[in-house]
């Protein structure tokens, strides 16, 4: 119990830690937000009207406050880009396509990850391995941008399964937009699985060489009996932490392979956002991957605690 | 250490490919068959042939010179970005494990912190602050990659700093910096080695997505994910357009790839 | 007969070589018996054991004949083979720790017997029932206490690091026996363990042999352990059986060389007390070592571990002072403190002579594995030019280390190697170079043979007294090996007489 007590102190110091770094930055970097809403040729008074009206002449740590009470309310301002838009307006619209786009893209990279890696640990040839790395190998260096071209040239312009542009939103039509989200998951899974495959299938094999399996096989257990009562859950530990930074490399993933297939996502939103230096959205949806970053660590952290016996007290 | 090749298929195919790219991608910075720059109307989307071997693009400009070039670029571009953060990282983390206490604890909150972010976006972000460009690019991409060779460098040190060897060599009066650096360093180095080949595959494809999105290398610098992302717009006329530049990034990623799997085995 | 193994050959095969493992073996062995089989690292006894079970890597190729109750087992499928292990022949190990499965509780370890083996022993085809689920239980609590497990019920539900050692051993034992095997072969069972443990597992052993009629096989390195617990015994050397007979034949009358060199090194003449006279080389006055456990991110809380307290005494110049102490009691931390490599202490360390050094028990971990032995070794040499206490040439620089290589019993060529291409011996031999390089009087030898097999303990002794004699040293020989120590000190001192409890 104290474990989990102490755990979940951590994250909100860490959540806590990054909102304050990330607001920092954000008010000490760019160059004023008020030059970049206005433009550079605005006069100082223009300037000093806005600066006061944006509350930027008040102290960091009061406005600080203010924004993280703000920002708690979901209330992350205005964008500069389009002019009385309020950012979680913007947000709201793509957060859902996003968010659905990566859970395809996990689900994808678990249910076939595990058993490839499995099927992999269990080839015992050379040749057979040497097939299995190498394809993993090739496989894991695949930009997901460019895997996401061929796809959509594959499936979009060839065959005519899909069109990309035609997405429509999850709230109308849900089975439409997963239908449609296959394709850019695929781009963004296929080397996320080439890693989680190889990662696993080394962790089995790394297993398969300690002193507890001689004790299965001494007891007299099938070498199935071996990989799936013994082995299997050994090895899935250090295999759950990667999984976790693969979650947070999918969310990434997503802001590039949302550009190829025009997907209305956050990631478009981001892209879009930098090119105009429309900083409160950069900020909003910077701030918003980090807390899922964290909170998926603190995840990640319970689920190990719960599988790894010696992880507790 | 013996590098034993006989033994180690991976590390021979692997250096073999990366010194090939690497041999073009040279040359290509100073040197290619065709003009990356003049038009020609008359090569639009002109398929493979012998004179073109990657065929044309939009424009009728060679696509094998200007992958050449692009190919350098991003050599370019992933080294200096592996040599920045893996000697400035190295060193961190090696004070930091070797010393502990809050220079540690400084060192380690950071790189939590900058473990929350995936690194593409925090690219993303330092550039949008700072501008595109093949020197920002370098910059943000070997900013980020700092942390994650300290903590690298620092579990390295914390393996092999309370190893008896360096307690000996305590006992018979080494300096702290002659115990880092000539006790410690040698038998780190592979591990720091292939974690160097692993990022050096990451800024690859990072300067790549960069690139793509239209936030890296900018024009005239010549660059893979720009090309693809051009490319993206006329893939019924001319797929190989597209396919040339990918499957350059592909290569060179699985070369390096192969080397770090071959030094890694290197006991 | 229970057990009949002829011309037992085993190679293995790797990409650098073939080694011989065992060099056509042949023996007997008797329902009820105990059989040991001692020999050194290497010597091809644990490979025996392991080649019954079909435990082998698969690079490993063996020929011969294993008959087991009249079958034999080397032309076995692993489905026919499988059927044996667990039922018909168990094993156990040295590392207990690691031998069980760290994510399954003791309980569901060894409940699995029921499900591997449910089938007649005599018609190995026909299908037996699993029992039920309560009556597995009451077994398993039943077997656990029969191996000297208090309160079953806990143990049932405990996790393997949840328990010590010997804990762990028993409950191996438990799942080896819930069969009620005909064999057990028990590889190196105790050598993990600490030496009361050590006894309370070899009785164990003993007690399962007379109540229950299990046959065991014994393998281990320790002499005193096969005769503590064996009838019968092989005694192996280089993958050949050198020699076969009852205990007492072998022990009372030895006939082939190496047994006897084996037997001597355990019953040496100890050394004569000497009362040394003259100066101190070290003076510990109230010495209390502890060590102060940070909470760490397993959830442990901060402890304070006391090793021992108020702790006296004196190496007086040209002696050897044997401090003994139990595996585990904390006697690497005051040999560091001593040296100033462990800070967490009071008292008074006054060092009379110069550049104190310390041989230490792991000689492979103590050379750094990236640099070559003159390296090393000219180390020290550097470092005092650098204090400007010597001046050398680079040659005579190699110079000083190739006389030191010779000291040691070493040869020239030994200079361009690096640590992994010596042997156990050999890597102590150079850290006892490395302790003398820097020309100090005193040293602080910390279990510096215990890693080591039997016969090379006997040279690596024997070369530590010569250096001792030669060099006028003074020396702390820390150890829990009692003979060990009364073989080479000239004085002992016990650990136990400073700790609490």
């Amino acid at each position: 119990m104290k474990y989990i007590v102490k755990k979940i102190i951590t994250l909100f110091v860490a959540l806590l830690l990054i909102s304050i770094i990330i607001f920092v930055v954000f008010s000490v970097i760019p160059a004023d937000a008020s030059i970049a809403k206005l433009g550079i040729d605005a006069t100082p008074e223009q300037i000093a009207a806005l600066r006061a009206q944006m509350g930027l002449d008040k102290p960091l740590f009061e406005r600080y406050f203010w924004w993280l009470a703000n920002a708690l309310q979901g209330n992350f301002g205005e964008s500069f880009q389009y002019t009385g838009v309020k950012v979680t307006t913007l947000l709201a619209r793509r957060l859902g396509n996003s968010a659905l786009l990566s859970l395809i893209s996990f689900i994808m990279v678990v249910i076939f990850s595990i058993p490839i890696g499995i099927f992999s640990a269990k080839r015992r040839s050379v040749v057979a391995r040497g097939t299995m790395t190498t394809i993993t190998q090739i496989t894991m260096g695949i930009p997901s941008f460019f895997l996401g071209l061929l796809l959509t040239y594959l499936f979009s312009l060839v065959l005519h399964w899909f069109y990309v542009g035609q997405f429509v939103s999850p709230s109308e039509d849900f089975f439409g937009a997963c239908a449609y989200l296959i394709f850019p998951a695929i781009a963004i899974a296929l080397p996320k699985i080439a890693m989680t495959v190889k990662f696993l299938s080394n962790s089995i094999r790394s297993e398969l060489h300690k002193d507890y399996v001689r004790t299965a096989y001494a007891k007299g257990s099938t070498r199935d009996g071996v990989l799936y009562k013994h082995v299997l859950k050994n090895s899935m530990v250090p295999v759950i932490t990667f999984l976790g930074i693969i979650v947070a490399e999918i969310v990434a993933g997503s802001v590039i392979v949302e550009q190829v297939f025009s997907v209305p996502g956050i990631g478009s939103l981001l892209v879009t956002a930098i090119t105009n230096r429309d900083y409160p959205v950069v900020e909003a949806v910077v701030l918003l991957i980090a807390f899922f970053v964290i909170v998926i660590n603190f995840i990640v952290d319970m689920i190990y605690q719960a599988v790894d016996p010696r992880v507790k007290l | 250490m013996k590098l034993k090749l006989k033994h180690n298929p991976s590390l021979i195919i692997g250096i073999v490919i990366t010194g090939v790219l690497l041999l073009i991608a040279i040359v290509g910075l100073f040197w290619t068959p065709y003009s990356t720059t003049k038009m020609s109307m008359e090569l639009k989307f002109a398929p493979p042939s012998a004179a073109h071997w990657f065929g044309c693009d939009n424009y009728g400009r060679d696509i094998f010179s200007r992958v050449m070039q692009g190919a350098g670029t991003t050599f370019l571009v992933a080294l200096s970005t592996i040599v920045f953060g893996c000697t400035l990282g190295t060193i961190i983390g090696f004070f930091a494990g070797y010393r502990g206490g809050w220079l540690d604890e400084v060192v380690m909150r950071i790189n939590d912190v900058v473990n929350a972010f995936p690194s593409i976006l925090l690219a993303l972000v330092f550039v949008s602050f700072f501008g595109n460009g093949l020197m920002n690019v370098i910059l943000a991409l070997g900013i980020l990659f700092i942390p994650s060779f300290a903590r690298i460098a620092r579990s390295e040190m914390l393996r092999l700093k309370g190893m008896q060897f360096v307690q000996s060599a305590k006992l018979v009066g080494d300096s702290t910096g002659r115990i880092i650096f000539s006790q410690i360093l040698p038998n780190a180095y592979i591990s720091i080695l292939s974690s160097a080949a692993v990022g050096f595959n990451n800024a690859v494809i990072a300067e790549a997505s960069l690139s793509y999105l239209g936030l890296g290398v900018q024009p005239p610098d010549a660059s893979l994910g720009r090309m693809i992302n051009e490319a993206g717009n006329y893939l019924l006329q001319a797929p190989w357009y597209a396919i040339f530049p990918g499957v350059a990034i592909i290569v060179l990623v699985l070369g390096v790839a192969l080397i770090s799997d071959g030094v890694s085995k290197i006991d | 007969m229970l057990l009949e193994v002829k011309d037992l050959k085993v190679e293995f095969h790797t990409a650098e070589k073939t080694s011989y493992a065992v060099r056509g073996v042949s023996f007997n062995m008797e329902k009820g018996e105990i059989l040991g089989i001692v020999g050194e690292s290497g010597s091809g006894k644990s490979t025996l054991g392991l080649t019954m079970m079909g435990l082998l890597p698969s690079y490993a190729k063996y020929t011969g004949q294993v008959f087991f109750d009249g079958k034999d087992l080397i032309p076995m499928t692993f489905d026919q083979l499988r059927q044996y292990k667990g039922d018909e022949i168990s094993v156990i190990f040295q590392e207990p720790m690691t031998s069980l499965n760290p994510l399954l509780r003791i309980g569901k370890q060894v409940e699995e017997m029921f499900f591997l083996h449910a089938h007649d022993k005599d018609d190995r085809d026909n299908p037996r029932q699993v029992p039920p689920k309560a009556e597995r239980k009451r077994k398993v609590l039943e077997m656990l206490e029969a191996v000297g497990l208090e309160h079953p019920e806990e143990v049932y539900r405990k996790y393997p690091h949840e328990m010590s050692g010997g804990q762990q051993q028993r409950a191996m034992i438990a799942m080896a026996l819930m069969c009620e095997p005909q064999l057990l072969i028990a590889d190196e069972p105790t050598t993990a363990l600490d030496a009361d443990v050590q006894d309370q597992i070899l009785d164990l052993l003993k007690e399962i042999n007379e109540k229950r009629g299990t046959s065991i096989i014994l393998v281990s390195h320790d002499l005193r352990v096969i005769r503590r617990v064996c009838h019968k015994t092989l005694v192996m050397y280089k993958g050949e059986i050198v020699e076969q007979g009852t205990v007492e034949e072998i022990f009372e009358n030895p006939k082939d060389p190496y047994t006897q060199k084996l037997i001597a090194a355990i019953t040496d003449e100890t050394k004569k007390n000497v009362d040394v006279e003259g100066d101190p080389a070290l003076e510990v006055k109230d010495l209390s070592v502890f060590y102060l456990r940070k909470s760490n991110k397993l959830g442990e809380k901060a402890t304070k571990r006391v090793i021992c307290e108020n702790m006296n005494f004196t190496v007086k110049k040209g002696e050897i002072l044997g401090l003994v102490g139990k595996s585990g009691s904390g006697k690497s931390s005051i040999s560091r403190a001593i040296l100033g490599l462990h800070k967490d202490y009071t008292g008074d360390i006054i060092h009379y002579t110069e550049h104190p050094q310390m041989i230490f028990q792991d000689s492979a971990a103590s050379l750094n594995p990236a640099r070559k032995i003159g390296w090393i070794l000219e180390e020290p040499l550097k470092i005092m030019e650098k204090r400007g206490e010597i001046k050398l040439t680079k040659k005579e620089r190699k110079q000083r280390v190739i006389e030191m290589l010779e000291r040691v019993e070493m040869r020239e060529d030994h200079y361009d190697r690096y640590p992994r291409q010596l042997s156990g011996g050999q890597k102590q031999r150079v850290n006892i170079a490395l302790a003398l390089m820097s020309g100090s009087k005193f040293i602080i030898a910390d279990e510096p043979v215990s890693a080591l097999d039997v016969t090379i303990q006997e040279q690596i002794l024997e070369l530590l007294l010569k250096l001792q004699k030669e060099l006028d040293l003074s020396m702390l020989f820390i150890s829990h090996d009692k003979n060990v120590v009364e073989r080479v000190c000239d004085r002992v001192i016990r650990m136990e007489d400073w700790q609490k409890g």
